[in-house]
């Protein structure tokens, strides 16, 4: 078996809130790369946005890549401003870099990211779909659900064959420099997201994560109001931020994406013990 | 009584022997008596075998009076007088005749002591602490300095000279006046290490310290048994999990553990515009919205919750329109109304015209609501104004200069090229060369880290802005083909050359350019390495059209608001902030005229507004 890739440019959604007049979202574009197994017939999408240090698509050897690929899912990885192949960043000396401190204008932007992967592709048509994101991207992933961009609903929740979200990590880097940004702020942010969500998500964070590390991830545990569909998991005490492309941490996020893709009963990173809903003790 | 008496001499003629008898018994006692009498140059001491009365007469020119005791109207002076210490006035038994004392307590001074002692005759003060230390004196500074070659030129000079030799860092002194008599040379090295000096004194007590947080529970920890842990992170609870960078660990050990916290009602809810700092000195889009059949200018906002003691917020409103800069209109999430009190106070620069330096606005910062009950609707449909700025009195003017900006200009457009195409083409000729950021000289570089250039490289050749001022006019670049380089240098009008670095990028030079206002010249480096740039022309865009195209042109003022206005949110309400402007004398306003210095809107609120419409347990 091998992986096939297909690059694309996408362009910006029309709607996309440039980061000032002088910018038009017609002059730029992002970038998306699809891989996919040329051997199995794909069974879902899975959109893959990467976090903010990210510079190029992953690679064909990547573990995510190959056990999502050998599920038989099309992994469509998204490109952001700046990225391999997408358009410079018109936010270099502008508003909107990550350290940025208003952190709802970032989301806002960010979760306008998800929503022209998904208006360019339509949702992939008729194939069940999961949103993935590590990081910023799962940060981006959040935002869309939680309706930052607006006057839009989240487009995920337009389509039918939206299955969840698997959000790995959420933050935004430059944390604990307080010049512009402090971690009780990102904090703060990221439960409004959090708490805004009403489609079905699975939050993960490891246990050795510098940026958003196991006290965090419980503080936004903590805003899970009963009754929504978001899970907070974690892959294990050892794992790193940017545990989606390790090869123990592959395996976990690929079951658990196959989970949401199947609706089956989302479980632990042991892959049996089933896992509850939110805060709520059963 | 009497110390010599001498028998007379009757009968000397009638009776010699009898006579020569009394002589002789006289002289006898004669010398007895003289034996018994003071002598004024006897070879030894005059020796007392009784007391020596003066009966009150003086005695005069004593060398030295040695005695056993001496007493003084009877009382007796057995030694010196003699200074006495005490705490408090002196008792009488303290001391004797003539002493003095010393009361330690305030610095009375008493004495001399006669038989009582008296009131204080002087005062002395208390020694205060002691003083603080003086500034460091001048360091020492030699008479003359120079290498050892050099000293014999100061042989001459009087005692006391000195002269640091810089070859042996040693200094020498003259220790006559003599010549060439110096002394032996003084190295300015430190000495070797004293001996270790003796243990001081215990300090004083500390402090006491801060009480273990552990050991300190404002909330029931037990609470806390309602959060599903699915799965095992590095530490189990809620306290004791880092696992983070030091500098994250740092910033994180601020704050207290979540279980020691108390739990409290009080949340504020802060309504921030971007701000200058936030915007990277660019300007917000503060837009012209229409929603729910109302056109008006809406401030974006970030809307945050602050849940006293913890850094966990939950949104009470939550975004209904948005754009690049914050929530337009919001909608409260509550499902009881919020009757509040809000406050603050929000600090603009505003545009006034673009060219109009009489122009001046009125502006009146606005709550507007939709979906509210029904009799909130008063005769403004809800609206409430929160405050005015009144810009008459406050004379706009443009900015100095552009430096502290981000901003770029608008794009290029028709209308643009239309414009540019009436007014002058100040393009010369290119030159084969480019700058850096942060060139300051005439001289361009002809060679990168490739190596040298080749013909594709070039920037204009200086062109002139004498006529269409920079402070007044944007200008348009337009070229043909390819560009990857849009660098700006200014040259003054005293002649000296700086890079524009806050407009200078590395992209297409096809666009509008922003001078700075102190420059006379301006060249730009606009075709790189491959580029096919050519057809050049920069012309300068009318005065109305550049105030359009580039967002720092035109008048500015202060403006301030300042709010105090109870309010009540409704569930399901939608809300926005209104900049309602009026313009007085040509003013106008822009979606970029309005720049936020600083400042937001608050306001408190019971946190059981939350507790009751969302969960139980996050407190």
């Amino acid at each position: 078996m091998a992986i096939v890739t297909v690059d694309v440019v996408c362009p910006v959604h029309p709607n996309y809130p440039m980061p000032s007049l002088a910018y038009t979202s017609t002059d730029y574009n992002f970038h998306i790369r699809q891989f996919s197994s040329d051997t199995i017939s794909a069974t879902g999408i899975v959109y893959y946005f990467p976090g903010s240090g990210a510079v190029a698509h992953p690679l064909t050897t990547n573990p995510f890549i190959i056990d999502l690929t050998d599920r038989g899912y099309i992994v469509v990885s998204f490109g952001r401003f700046g990225m391999e192949g997408a358009s410079s960043s018109p936010y270099k000396t502008s508003y909107g870099n990550v350290n940025d401190p208003h952190f709802t204008a970032h989301w806002i932007k960010s979760g306008w990211d998800v929503a022209s992967a998904l208006a360019f592709l339509a949702g992939g048509g008729s194939l069940p779909f999961v949103l993935l994101g590590s990081s910023q991207g799962a940060s981006s992933i959040l935002a869309h659900l939680a309706g930052y961009c607006g006057t839009d609903a989240p487009a995920a929740t337009t389509y039918a064959n939206f299955r969840g979200a698997l959000s790995c990590a959420p933050t935004v880097g430059g944390l604990g420099g307080y010049q512009w940004n402090d971690l009780p702020r990102n904090i703060n942010s990221m439960c409004n997201m959090v708490y805004l969500n009403n489609a079905k998500t699975l939050i993960a964070g490891g246990g050795l994560d510098d940026y958003a590390p196991p006290d965090y991830v419980r503080r936004t545990q903590q805003v899970i109001p009963d009754g929504k569909d978001t899970y907070e998991l974690t892959p294990g005490p050892t794992f790193p931020h940017s545990f989606v492309g390790t090869t123990l941490g592959a395996p976990i996020v690929g079951r658990w994406v196959s989970q949401l893709m199947n609706n089956t009963t989302i479980t632990l990173a042991d892959g049996t013990t089933p896992a509850i809903i939110g805060g709520v003790v059963p | 009584m009497t110390k010599l008496t001498l028998s007379n001499i009757v009968n000397l003629g009638g009776n010699p022997v009898s006579a020569q008898q009394v002589i002789n018994a006289n002289n006898q006692r004669t010398v007895l008596a003289m034996e018994n009498t003071l002598s004024r140059n006897g070879d030894k001491p005059n020796h007392m075998e009784s007391d020596f009365d003066l009966n009150h007469y003086d005695l005069l020119n004593a060398a030295r009076i040695f005695a056993d005791a001496i007493f003084i109207d009877g009382v007796e002076i057995s030694s010196a007088a003699q200074w006495n210490v005490g705490s408090g006035a002196p008792s009488l038994s303290v001391g004797k005749v003539n002493d003095f004392y010393l009361d330690s307590n305030n610095g009375d001074i008493y004495g001399p002591k006669t038989k009582v002692w008296g009131s204080p005759v002087a005062n002395i003060g208390i020694i205060g602490p002691v003083g603080p230390e003086g500034p460091a004196g001048q360091s020492y500074q030699p008479s003359a300095v120079g290498p050892t070659a050099d000293r014999p030129l100061y042989n001459k000079e009087k005692k006391g000279f000195s002269f640091f030799d810089t070859t042996l860092s040693q200094i020498f002194f003259k220790l006559s006046d003599n010549d060439s008599d110096w002394s032996a040379g003084v190295s300015l090295v430190a000495g070797p290490q004293g001996p270790v000096g003796p243990i001081g004194p215990e300090g004083p007590e500390g402090p006491i310290g801060p009480v273990n947080p552990n050991s300190a529970l404002l909330q029931d920890p037990s609470d806390l048994k309602s959060l599903a842990v699915n799965g095992t992170l590095s530490s189990g609870g809620l306290t004791g999990l880092r696992t983070a960078s030091q500098e994250l660990l740092d910033d994180y050990a601020k704050r207290p553990s979540l279980n020691t916290q108390a739990a409290v009602d009080l949340a504020t809810l802060m309504i921030v515009p971007p701000y200058e700092g936030s915007t990277n000195y660019i300007a917000p889009n503060v837009p012209f919205l229409s929603y729910g059949g109302s056109t008006f200018r809406c401030l974006p906002v970030d809307l945050r919750t602050v849940l006293h003691n913890t850094p966990i917020g939950v949104p009470l409103f939550k975004p209904v329109v948005t754009n690049g800069f914050g929530h337009l209109v919001w909608e409260y999430t509550g499902t009881e109304p919020a009757y509040v009190s809000l406050q603050g106070s929000l600090g603009f620069l505003t545009r006034t015209s673009g060219n109009s330096p009489n122009a001046y606005n009125r502006h009146t910062l606005r709550l507007r609501s939709w979906d509210h009950p029904s009799f909130e609707d008063g005769q403004n449909n809800g609206t409430r104004n929160l405050s005015v700025d009144i810009g008459s009195l406050v004379p706009p003017r443009k900015f100095s200069n552009y430096l502290e900006f981000q901003d770029r200009c608008v794009p290029i457009t028709q209308a643009l090229l239309d414009n540019a195409a009436t007014w002058p083409n100040l393009f010369t000729t290119s030159v084969n060369g480019f700058f850096n950021p942060g060139d300051s000289t005439e001289l361009l570089r002809t060679s990168d880290d490739i190596g040298p250039i080749d013909s594709s490289v070039r920037t204009t050749a200086w062109m002139d802005l004498a006529t269409y001022k920079p402070d007044e006019r944007a200008y348009l670049f337009n070229i043909s083909g390819t560009s990857t380089r849009a660098r700006v240098q200014v040259k003054r009008e005293d002649g000296s050359i700086y890079t524009y670095d806050n407009f200078s990028e590395d992209n297409s030079a096809r666009k509008i350019f922003r001078v700075p206002t102190d420059a006379r010249f301006v060249r730009i480096y606009y075709s790189g390495r491959g580029d096919t740039a050519g057809s050049e022309s920069f012309r300068p865009l009318g005065i109305d059209t550049s105030a359009s195209a580039d967002p720092l042109k035109g008048y500015w003022t202060p403006t301030t608001f300042n709010v105090g206005r109870d309010v009540v949110f409704y569930p399901g309400a939608k809300y926005a902030l209104d900049i309602f402007t009026t313009a007085f004398s040509g003013g106008s306003g822009r979606e970029w005229g309005f720049r936020c210095q600083g400042g937001s809107l608050s306001f408190n609120f019971d946190a059981g507004l939350l507790r009751k419409t969302l969960s139980t347990r996050f407190f």
